[in-house]
């Protein structure tokens, strides 16, 4: 698939609650192309610091020729990027990488998201044919990181069910938790994943052990994103030797069975 | 058209233009081949090559530092006969010098890379890594004193009439020496600086960040130490140099070529924007053409008078 470098424009930028932000981005050539599970690489600015553009997963496309993107204030990165206006321009490199497995119609699908994790989660579900049927699984700290994912329409329109850590929305606990006992009563035909890495390994732990597919979206520094620098991998079990896997081409989905959770 | 001439030679080899992308910074080409058309650089220098393939450094392999970028990505490449198997025929298709980046544990390691690929179409020259700071067998002991380093270069001048060029460490006391030694035994070339060594250390855990606990700094953050290296060894060795270093635009890339370098290589600027190389083949053109310069190679070594 076309790689694009793009000066893009934004077109709206709101805060959906503190430090986190959604970005609707004009880029045509990258918004008829990503697909679920495939990220951008962001630069909101010139000169050398922040040195690196900053990858981040495609939330959707809500509108012809632009792409949603939930970005998280964290670092000097993001700061700058979650500084940006309407009209204001970023360069977009995209789509990267290799997306999650779309569900098929009569499939029940859980999703397992943890903060902004819940972005790519939320492009599957954008695109999710009808007749699929899904459950949100989506945990955060405390209830201000609640905002965003309970006020989207698409996440909305889902059974969704919330845990936080300090019980302050939905139920006390880690999205795990709620998972686990979801399993319990009904096993889905996949389970999709994105969050932090402590998170993803307990997913991954649970699907094995109730024996469900399960794709999780990895996070990493990341170089280039093109597969050029080698700067970005995960340790994998292969059966032919191989120990790393690139996130930015061989990810950032991965079957959850692939990675080897022990090297971590 | 404006006129310039950008060619440069290099060794035995002529560039259309002095612009040139540094190994593991832009893969085999191909991956940069969706945003540009890469027959416009002045050639390219491909991910380093060992016999056998490699798998690197365990993660994290990167940190970002201040205008800079640390690395340790620890070799990780195809091996050679993947790399004839899989890289070459595209790379065969281009109209831009290739260059194959060069690495090995021994002599032989690099005797066997130049002697399969020497008589490849497709393969223009060898940059020898002699120099890579974050393997132990990377090489490196090939790079911090003359003698291996003739010894190596006199071998590999036997297997090839390609070019081959010299890819210097800073992290060693004079690398002149070591160019002086190298030039002795053949070499057509030199491409500096590889990285310097650096590392980065956590708050929360007090150890290093890096897998491998060290590695090498490039960005903007070392151009005038780059800048510097390349200034001295050109006062010295009358071979053609390949400036490299922190080049992230038109200006930069000029530095280096007034202080002595034929040529100029692109690194880490590749990985923040991927046309980084070709906007500095343009801006090259049209920093001379603004300025009355017939002839790029006119500029090399000005900061010298």
């Amino acid at each position: 698939m076309m790689k694009y470098f793009l000066k893009a424009k934004v077109r709206e930028n709101t805060v959906l609650s503190e430090g986190w932000h959604a970005l609707r981005i004009e880029c045509p050539e990258i918004a008829a192309s990503a697909s679920p599970g495939q990220f951008v690489q962001l630069r909101a600015w010139e000169g050398a610091s922040p040195l690196l553009a900053r990858p981040i997963g495609v939330a959707g496309v809500p509108a012809a020729g632009e792409i949603l993107l939930w970005v998280q204030r964290v670092g000097d990165g993001t700061r700058l990027i979650t500084g940006l206006k309407a009209g204001d321009a970023i360069s977009v490199t995209g789509p990267l990488g290799r997306g999650f497995t779309m569900p098929a119609a009569g499939e029940t699908v859980y999703f397992a998201a943890g903060c902004v994790g819940a972005a790519p989660l939320r492009f599957v579900a954008e695109r999710q044919q009808a007749g699929v049927k899904s459950i949100f699984f989506y945990g955060a700290g405390t209830q201000c990181d609640t905002v965003a994912p309970l006020a989207d329409p698409v996440i909305s329109g889902m059974e969704v069910v919330v845990t936080t850590d300090d019980g302050t929305c939905g139920e006390k606990g880690f999205v795990t938790d709620a998972l686990r006992s979801a399993l319990k009563n009904k096993k889905p035909d996949r389970i999709l994943a994105c969050g932090p890495m402590g998170m993803l390994r307990a997913v991954a732990a649970l699907a094995a052990e109730a024996g469900v597919k399960c794709e999780v979206s990895m996070e990493s520094h990341m170089g280039c994103g093109l597969g050029a620098c080698n700067g970005c991998v995960v340790s994998v079990k292969d059966g032919t030797g191989k120990k790393y896997a690139h996130v930015c081409t061989d990810g950032p989905v991965f079957d959850s069975d692939y990675i080897d959770w022990e090297a971590f | 058209m404006s006129g310039v001439d950008l060619t440069v030679k290099i060794g035995r080899l002529t560039l259309k233009n002095p612009v040139l992308v540094s190994s593991g910074t832009f893969g085999y080409g191909r991956e940069f081949a969706d945003f540009f058309d890469i027959n416009r650089l002045g050639g390219i220098i491909t991910k380093a090559i060992t016999p056998q393939p490699r798998p690197g450094n365990p993660p994290p392999r990167t940190v970002e530092t201040p205008a800079g970028l640390l690395n340790a990505i620890g070799l990780e490449n195809c091996g050679l006969e993947a790399f004839v198997r899989e890289k070459m025929p595209y790379l065969k298709t281009l109209d831009t010098a290739v260059i194959v980046n060069v690495a090995g544990a021994s002599e032989q390691d690099y005797v066997d890379v130049v002697r399969r690929l020497a008589e490849e179409d497709g393969v223009d020259g060898f940059e020898i890594n002699i120099s890579c700071p974050n393997v132990k067998e990377g090489g490196i002991e090939f790079g911090t004193r003359p003698e291996p380093a003739a010894a190596l270069v006199g071998k590999l001048r036997r297997e090839t009439d390609k070019t081959l060029i010299v890819k210097l460490s800073p992290n060693v006391t004079d690398p002149c020496e070591i160019a002086e030694a190298a030039e002795g035994a053949g070499a057509d070339a030199f491409s500096l600086v590889n990285t310097f060594r650096g590392m980065a250390i956590n708050q929360e855990t007090g150890r290093p960040v890096l897998g491998n606990r060290i590695g090498g700094l490039s960005g903007p953050a070392i151009k005038p130490l780059a800048l510097y290296q390349v200034y001295r060894l050109s006062l010295k060795s009358t071979k053609s140099i390949i400036g490299m270093g922190g080049i992230f635009n038109t200006a930069d890339a000029m530095e280096f070529i007034y202080a002595g370098a034929d040529a100029i290589s692109v690194g880490t600027a590749n990985l923040v924007r991927p046309t980084a190389s070709l906007e500095i083949v343009e801006g090259l053109e049209a920093y001379c053409a603004a300025r009355g310069v017939g002839r790029i190679g006119d500029c090399v070594g000005r900061a010298h008078e």
